[in-house]
Order: C-alpha cells, then structure tokens, then sequence
C-alpha cells in the first residue's frame, strides 16, 4: 500500500509544529524523498529553523528538501481568488455588493476571509493543487 | 505542514451543501433566482456558484480523508493540552482517525520546574498518553530552546520518523 503523502502535525500555538514539520521534512529528506516543508504560522519560523532563506514561494532549502512559508496576506489573496467569488456571487444576488464595497471602504470578501477556519480551507486547497500536479 | 485543519474547518466543507439543500427547499424562488441570474443579469446561477463551491470543498475533504496522517503535537501546559484534546475530538466528530500524538517536553527543564507546575505537568502527561492509546506516540526529548540546532532538529527528525512510522 502506498504511504499517504500528506503529514499535517497540528495543536495549539507554541506546541511545536513548526519544528516536528521540520524535523521530520529534514528526516525525510535526507533519505531521499523529495520534501516539501510548508508553513503558515503567524510567526514565521522556518527561515530561523534552516538558517535559510524561505517565503511565499517554493524555494530549495537542501538536497530533496523545498520549503514555503505562506504569509496571512498572500492566503487572503488565495482566497478571494478561489473561494471569495463563491461568497461573492452568491451575496450579489441580494446585496449591491459594489455598493456595499465602496461605502465601507474596504471590500466585504477581505473580512470574510480573514476568518481562520476559510485561511485553514485556502491552504489545504493550495496542497491540493500541488497534490494533483505533482509540482512537489 | 505544520498545522492540521479545526474542527471549525472540517464543518466548513459542508456548508455549501447544506445551503444548496435549503434553497431547494423554496423551489419557486430557488428557480427563479436561477432564471433571473441566467438571462437577465448575464450572473452565474446560484445553483452553478454552489454546485462549483461543492466540488471545491468535498476536494480538500477528500485529501484529508485520503491522502493526509494527522498528528497532534503538545507541550504539558493548560492550553496546549486542551487544544489536542478539541482537535481529537473533532476528528472523531467527523470520522478522522488520528495517526500519532507528539509529546514536545521543550517547555522548560524538569530541575527549574516548581513542584505545583509539575504536578500540572504529570496530570496533562497523563491525558496526552491517555489520547495516544492505540496510536503511535512520540515523546521527544528535552532540548533546550537555546540551543536548538540543525544537529538536534535531525535527532528530533529521527525520532518523529521512528516514533510515528513516518
């Protein structure tokens, strides 16, 4: 049986899941796996981790090892491109949703998606999407 | 990756079903907000937004129930412990079996611990081990935070991948 290629290590804030995706990535890695290490920690961790350089981007960390570390705003980004028009077309069938982006001065779809849970969503998306094009 | 999808999340899938559900419970206006969104307005119809929104979510629920091993990582401190037992809990909810626990003893070193927060210490190892039954567990060794280095995040590596079958 083929091993599921996703390992998620999850808990609460300071637990340590910056450092077990690292450690096992590095693991991994080293016994010839390609890797890829993804982060979307508020506190970005992973350069200080490797020593290197990381960032939104799929970058070349070590031998077979990649990294990204996604910040807030390029998940929002992510969001309102895939799922806000979802929300978006949906509302505008009773709500003047240019009108409702202009008076408050901010558009709607940036506060719906700054809500965890929808970041949460965009990012297994974008695993997702690596997944299926095996890009990693 | 380190973090793992809130029950929160795992709800959240379902969200465009269930609302597609309930607009099929107003047929007359369901049909006629999809006439008018169609000819008139030149907008995708409700229906073609939820269906495409559907499809979305029931992909990522897939990866997860599929394609992911999940595991929680804890320190023995209040919080910490209560969100792994949340976020197991959650799995449960919906079906998802956890694949390992990981007991991250970096809080501080047990000689400069006082008695009372050690005594908290043991309580919370105690239900951290109690949530690992049947499951592989990984207590990783004491390192300090100071002194992390890529020497002693592939030994934390080594034991993560031992430990959990990775």
């Amino acid at each position: 049986m083929e091993a599921k290629p996703l390992i998620f290590f999850g808990g609460a804030e300071g637990a340590g899941k910056t450092t077990c995706a690292a450690a096992a990535a590095l693991r991994l890695s080293s016994s010839g796996l390609r890797t890829l290490v993804i982060t979307s920690d508020s506190i970005p961790s992973l350069s200080r981790l490797f020593g290197t350089e990381t960032g939104d981007g799929v970058r070349e960390i070590g031998s077979n090892l990649r990294a990204i570390e996604m910040s807030r705003d390029t998940v929002l980004k992510r969001w309102k491109k895939k799922f806000g028009p979802f929300f978006y077309d949906v509302l505008s069938y009773l709500i003047d949703m240019k009108g409702l982006d202009g008076e408050a001065g901010r558009p709607f779809l940036d506060y719906i998606g700054s809500a965890p849970s929808l970041q949460e969503e965009t990012m297994l998306d974008l695993i997702g999407d690596m997944a299926e094009s095996r890009r990693v | 990756m380190d973090t793992t999808p809130s029950g929160e999340t795992l709800s959240l899938f379902s969200v465009p079903k269930y609302m597609r559900k309930h607009l099929r419970a107003g047929p007359r206006v369901f049909e006629g907000i999809d006439r008018i969104g169609k000819q008139l307005l030149g907008m995708r119809s409700v229906g073609e937004v939820l269906d495409a929104w559907i499809a979305a979510s029931e992909r990522i629920d897939r990866l997860i129930r599929n394609d992911a091993r999940i595991f929680l990582v804890s320190v023995r401190d209040s919080f910490s412990v209560k969100r792994a037992l949340a976020l197991a809990k959650a799995y449960q909810g919906h079906h998802i079996e956890l694949d390992g626990i990981v007991i991250n003893r970096t809080v501080r070193s047990a000689a400069t611990t006082p008695p009372d927060l050690r005594k908290v210490q043991a309580e919370h190892l105690r239900e951290l081990n109690e949530l690992g039954k049947g499951v592989p567990m990984v207590t990783l060794k004491q390192i300090s935070r100071k002194t992390r280095s890529e020497d002693s995040l592939k030994e934390t590596g080594e034991e993560l991948v031992k430990g959990l079958k990775l």
